[in-house]
């Protein structure tokens, strides 16, 4: 049985960079984009086989699902010539940029793998302090799964960057908003599907009820903010494709005021913390759980809209 | 007994799905590939989560991995009708008799 399990590392691990290499030099732009989604799907079966469900889930709901329904729908737009320049932009990178650009990404790649081989050298032989710093503390960090503690309490900056990050991101968009890109969204003969309809009536309610779970398990057990989040927005991607929802490029005050909810929400239990001298999200022991249950919550919602506008490259999203 | 079970189904239900990828290569256009597809995907998953709930040995486990299933089963249906109306629509929209791939 190891030998099987041997076996199947060593294909996914051949079988990720070979679908590397094939999504970043396929000639045609669709099938690198396929490719990009199996890799999504086979990076989150690696992860599972790592003992990472988190990662594992994190991947299949946003690298996979997720990114992959923004790049085809992106591509979508670039096929009905929706967003103009493509074509310069990519003889551009053919006739001078490419070069250039695939020397220097060789040349980084290169300096990483070289970083990462030296600090893999130079790790303790039992590399078991941290983890063990984990295990001893889980306690009083207010979460019983050692991710959901290390992401929310003991490295509590790292996920307020990330919120950042993607409050940033959708700031960005509606920085650089282009108003005849927006799409009517009327892509297929789609609205009349009685079929389809009932589909979306029934995924729906069950979408919710795994946001919500994976929300409430990650304090003890794989799941969390990013995931739930994830999953929730699929609800507005489906609808966004169905047609339900229309983008607008007006954001009202409740997009915006949902938006920055998450940053909100965790900046302000943080700064709370550091007013009542517990220091910057350094969350009391008694309150640990509750705490990181409300921020979860915000950062979920915020997470799952502004990944939504993302799809629709919108300000806002209204029902039609 | 319960393993060897576990395992002659799983491996039935891979066996569906060779056979459905095979389909979905070799047959001529999309209506025949979808055909091949929908049947091979959804029996073959079925005889994998049915492998899978024998192995498990727990009701609870076992519900669970039939509603993947049943959803998978529902997904699969639209999905595949979807697909199905938009070749036959870019069939007759594009004027030709010819069958894309």
């Amino acid at each position: 049985m190891i030998a099987v399990g041997v076996l199947i590392d060593v294909l996914l691990a051949l079988g990720l960079v070979w679908l590397g290499w094939r999504t970043l030099q396929h000639p045609q732009l669709f099938r690198a984009l396929v490719f990009f989604v199996v890799f999504g799907l086979v990076m989150a079966i690696s992860w599972a086989r790592l003992h990472a469900p988190d990662l594992a889930l994190v991947e299949a709901a946003v690298g996979a699902g997720l990114t992959g329904a923004l790049l085809l729908n992106t591509y979508r737009d670039l096929e009905r010539g929706h967003v103009n320049h493509w074509d310069e932009v990519r003889d551009d990178l053919d006739s001078y940029a490419r070069p250039v650009a695939q020397g220097f990404l060789l040349a980084s790649v290169l300096a990483l793998l070289t970083l990462l081989g030296w600090s893999l050298w130079h790790l303790p032989p039992s590399d078991l302090v941290v983890a063990a710093a984990v295990k001893e503390h889980l306690g009083v960090s207010g979460a019983s799964h050692p991710v959901t503690a290390v992401l929310l309490n003991f490295r509590g900056y790292d996920t307020l960057l990330e919120i950042v990050v993607l409050f940033i991101a959708i700031v960005g968009v509606w920085s650089f908003h282009v108003l005849s890109a927006i799409d009517d969204g009327s892509m297929l003969p789609l609205d009349s599907s009685e079929l389809l309809n009932s589909l979306v009536h029934r995924l729906v309610p069950l979408i919710i009820i795994v946001a919500s779970y994976l929300l409430w398990v990650g304090a003890h057990g794989p799941g969390g903010a990013f995931q739930a989040g994830a999953v929730l927005a699929s609800i507005g991607i489906i609808f966004s494709l169905t047609g339900s929802l229309a983008p607008t490029t007006q954001s009202t005050l409740g997009v915006r005021f949902f938006v920055a909810l998450g940053l909100l929400v965790f900046l302000g239990v943080g700064l709370t913390l550091l007013v009542v001298g517990e220091g910057f999200l350094h969350y009391p022991h008694e309150l640990a759980g509750a705490l990181i249950l409300t921020i979860e919550l915000a950062l979920m919602i915020s997470i799952a809209l502004v990944l939504v506008l993302l799809f629709n490259n919108a300000a806002g999203v209204r029902r039609r | 007994m319960q393993a060897v079970i576990a395992i002659v189904l799983v491996s039935l239900g891979g066996a569906f799905f060779f056979a459905g990828t095979v389909g979905l290569l070799r047959f001529p256009d999309v209506f025949t590939r979808l055909h091949a597809l929908a049947k091979a995907d959804n029996v073959g998953l079925g005889f994998i989560c049915l492998g899978l709930a024998v192995a498990s040995g727990s009701l609870w486990v076992a519900l669970k991995i039939f509603l993947i299933w049943f959803l998978a089963l529902f997904a699969s249906t639209v999905s595949c009708f979807l697909l199905a109306r938009y070749g036959l629509y870019s069939m007759t929209n594009n004027g030709s008799k010819e069958r894309r791939p």
